[in-house]
C-alpha cells in the first residue's frame, strides 16, 4: 500500500481528463454567477418559451451544467472497490 | 362531511401507508448498531437516491421557498447553486468516505475524524456541533408542518398540534425501523412530493387563470411587481455568500451518513450528477404558484404559508389535501434522517464512547431509540416560538455544520492537517458564525455561514502548518490507503507511488 506521500498538490486533478473536467465545471459554473449574472439578471425580454429572458438563461444553464457532470460521471470519474 | 374533516382524513391516511412502511423497516432490520444507523451498507440505488433527494428538500422547499419567491421573487435562484455544488460533494467527499467507512466500520461523522485526528474531545466537539446545529433544522421541520396542518384544516388543527402529529408519526417509524424505515419512507416521500408539486402546480396556475400558459402568468407579473423578476446588482454578497452557507447540506450528519449506506460507491457518482436533476425541477411549479399567489393574495402577513393557501382555494379540498402530503412528506423526511442522526450522534459518540463502553449492541439501540422521543420533543418545543421565516432557521443551520468541512477535507485530502488546527478552526469559525448572525448581522450582506467558514479555514491552516503533522501510521491508514485504491491501478496516476 502506498504511504499517502504522494506529489503534487491536494486539489488538482491527477489525470488529463480530470483536469479537463475541473476547469469546463468552474467556468460553467462561473456563467451562474457574479459578476456575469449581472448580464443578465435584470433583462426580460424577449420572452423564451413564455420564460423572461434571466429565468430561461438561469434554467437552461443549470441544466447545462447538470449535464455536463452526468458526462464527467459517465467518462471521467471511476469508482473502485477495494 | 366538512372540507378540514376530509383533509385531516386524506393527511392521517398517507401517515398510515408511512408507518406501515416503518413497520417492515423493523420487520426486517436486525438490532445491532450497524444496522440500525447505516442499514448495514446494504442500500441500493434507487432508495439512496431518493432518501438524499427528500432530505435535502425538506419543508423549505415546500413552504419556504414558495414564500422566498412570494416575497423576493428571482434571488431564490441563488438557491439553485448549492443544488448543484452540494450534491457534487457526494461524488468528491462521499466516495472517500464510503471507503473509509466500510474499511473501518465507521458509523457517525465523529468516527472517521477522530479515527484520524484522535483524541476524544474532537469527538465530542463533532458530535456537539452536529447536534446543536441540526435541531433547529428539525425545529423547521415541525414548523412546516404545523403550518400545513393548520393551512388543510383552516385553523380547526392548530400549529401546535399540527406540529405534534408530526413528531408523534415520525418518532413511531424512525423508532421501529431505524434507517432503513427512514430510507424507504423516504422514498416514498420523495415520490409524492416531486409528484405532488408538479402536479398541484399546474392545477392551481390552470384554476386561478384559466390557461396553463406561463407566459401571461410573468407578463402579469412584470406589469405588477417587476422587481421580483430581477436581481438587483447590489444583492451579488447575498447571491454569492448563500450558496456557500448552504453548501453545509453537503456535509450535514444525514448527507454523511448516506455516504456510508450505499452497496456500492458507483451509486454515490450517480445520486451526485442526477439528483440536482430533481432538486432544481422540483422549483419549477413552486415559482408558478408563488407568482400566482402574488397576484391573487397579495400582501399576506406569513408568505411561508402561501402555498398551502393557494391550494386550499383553488383546488378540491381532497386534491389539496393530496398535495399538501406532500409538504408532510417533505417534512417528514429531512426530519426524520436528522432525527435519526442525532439519536446515532449521541448513542455512538457519547453514550457507547464515554459513559458506558461495555454496553451490549441491544442496549446500545434501546438508547438510541429513546433518544429519537427526547430530540423529537425538543424539536417540537423549540418549532412552538414559531420564528418569522423558515430559511433563516435553515441557513443558520447549515451555515453552522459547514464548519465540519476543513475537518473532514483534512482527514480524506491534505495530509498536513492536525487535531489543532481543526479544532482552533472549529472553535474559532462556530464564533464568527454566532457573531455575524446576532449580534453583527451579516456585515458587508454577506451571510453568516460563508463568515464563519472563511475564519474557520484561516484559522485551520495556519495552526495545522504551526504544529506537529498527523504520525506517518496515521497518514498510511488513511492517505495511502485511499490512493491505493482511487490512484495504484489508474496508469496514468501510478508512477506518483512507485
Amino acid at each position: 500500500m502506498p504511504n499517502g506521500n504522494r506529489r503534487g498538490i491536494w486539489f488538482v486533478p491527477r489525470t488529463t481528463q480530470g483536469k479537463v473536467a475541473m476547469i469546463l465545471w468552474i467556468i460553467f459554473f462561473a456563467l451562474v454567477q457574479y459578476p456575469l449574472i449581472t448580464l443578465v439578471a435584470g433583462k426580460l425580454h424577449p420572452y423564451v418559451f413564455g420564460l423572461p429572458f434571466n429565468f430561461f438563461y438561469w434554467w437552461i444553464m443549470f441544466l447545462v451544467l447538470i449535464f455536463l457532470e452526468i458526462i464527467f460521471a459517465w467518462k471521467v470519474w471511476q469508482t473502485k472497490e477495494e | 362531511m366538512e372540507p378540514w374533516i376530509i383533509a385531516t382524513l386524506v393527511i392521517v391516511l398517507y401517515c398510515l401507508v408511512v408507518l406501515i412502511l416503518g413497520y417492515a423497516g423493523w420487520r426486517v432490520g436486525k438490532l445491532n448498531m450497524e444496522d440500525y444507523f447505516v442499514g448495514g451498507r446494504k442500500i441500493g440505488f434507487i432508495v439512496a437516491y431518493f432518501t438524499y433527494c427528500a432530505t435535502f428538500h425538506s419543508s423549505f422547499a415546500f413552504l419556504g421557498a414558495a414564500g422566498w419567491i412570494y416575497a423576493r421573487g428571482a434571488s431564490f435562484f441563488a438557491v439553485f447553486c448549492s443544488c448543484v455544488f452540494s450534491p457534487l460533494m457526494i461524488y468528491l467527499l462521499g466516495y472517500r468516505i464510503w471507503l473509509l467507512g466500510k474499511r473501518y466500520g465507521y458509523i457517525t461523522p465523529a468516527d472517521l475524524l477522530t479515527d484520524f485526528y484522535g483524541g476524544n474531545f474532537i469527538r465530542v466537539l463533532v458530535a456537539a456541533v452536529g447536534l446543536v446545529f441540526t435541531l433547529p433544522y428539525i425545529q423547521a421541520q415541525m414548523m412546516g408542518s404545523g403550518y400545513i396542518f393548520d393551512a388543510a384544516t383552516g385553523g380547526k388543527i392548530p400549529f401546535f398540534w399540527g406540529a405534534m402529529f408530526l413528531f408523534v408519526v415520525m418518532v413511531a417509524y424512525v423508532w421501529m425501523g431505524g434507517l432503513r424505515a427512514v430510507a424507504w419512507t423516504d422514498t416514498l416521500q420523495g415520490i409524492l412530493m416531486f409528484v405532488a408539486v408538479w402536479i398541484g402546480g399546474f392545477v392551481v396556475v390552470k384554476s386561478a387563470f384559466g390557461t396553463l400558459e406561463w407566459g401571461s402568468l410573468f407578463a402579469k407579473i412584470e406589469q405588477t411587481h417587476p422587481k421580483l423578476l430581477t436581481i438587483s446588482p447590489g444583492y451579488w454578497p447575498i447571491y454569492f455568500s448563500l450558496f456557500i452557507s448552504l453548501a453545509g447540506i453537503s456535509i450535514q450528519p444525514p448527507t454523511w451518513l448516506r455516504m456510508y449506506i450505499v452497496r456500492k460507491p458507483e451509486f454515490l457518482k450517480w445520486m451526485a450528477v442526477t439528483s440536482p436533476l430533481y432538486l432544481i425541477l422540483f422549483y419549477f411549479p413552486v415559482f408558478l404558484v408563488a407568482f400566482a399567489g402574488k397576484l391573487v393574495m397579495p400582501g399576506i402577513a406569513k408568505p411561508d404559508q402561501i402555498l398551502p393557501l393557494m391550494f386550499m382555494k383553488y383546488t378540491p379540498i381532497w386534491f389539496a389535501a393530496l398535495v399538501l402530503a406532500g409538504g408532510m412528506a417533505a417534512a417528514m423526511s429531512t426530519a426524520d434522517s436528522q432525527l435519526h442522526v442525532c439519536s446515532a450522534m449521541f448513542t455512538r459518540d457519547i453514550y457507547q464512547r464515554l459513559i458506558s463502553p461495555e454496553a451490549s449492541e441491544e442496549r446500545s439501540v434501546l438508547w438510541g431509540r429513546i433518544l429519537i422521543v427526547i430530540f423529537a420533543g425538543i424539536s417540537v418545543l423549540l418549532a412552538s416560538t414559531k420564528p418569522t421565516f423558515i430559511v433563516r432557521i435553515v441557513a443558520l443551520s447549515l451555515g453552522g455544520l459547514l464548519q465540519l468541512m476543513p475537518a473532514l477535507i483534512g482527514a480524506i485530502y491534505w495530509r498536513r492537517a492536525t487535531k489543532q488546527g481543526v479544532i482552533a478552526g472549529l472553535i474559532v469559525g462556530i464564533i464568527v458564525l454566532i457573531l455575524t448572525q446576532f449580534v453583527w448581522p451579516a456585515p458587508l450582506k454577506i451571510l453568516s455561514g460563508a463568515w464563519g467558514i472563511l475564519a474557520n479555514l484561516v484559522v485551520f491552516v495556519i495552526v495545522s502548518y504551526l504544529t506537529s503533522p498527523p504520525s506517518q501510521e496515521t497518514i498510511s491508514r488513511f492517505h495511502g490507503y485511499l490512493e491505493s485504491v482511487i490512484y495504484k491501478s489508474n496508469p496514468e496516476t501510478a508512477e506518483l507511488y512507485e
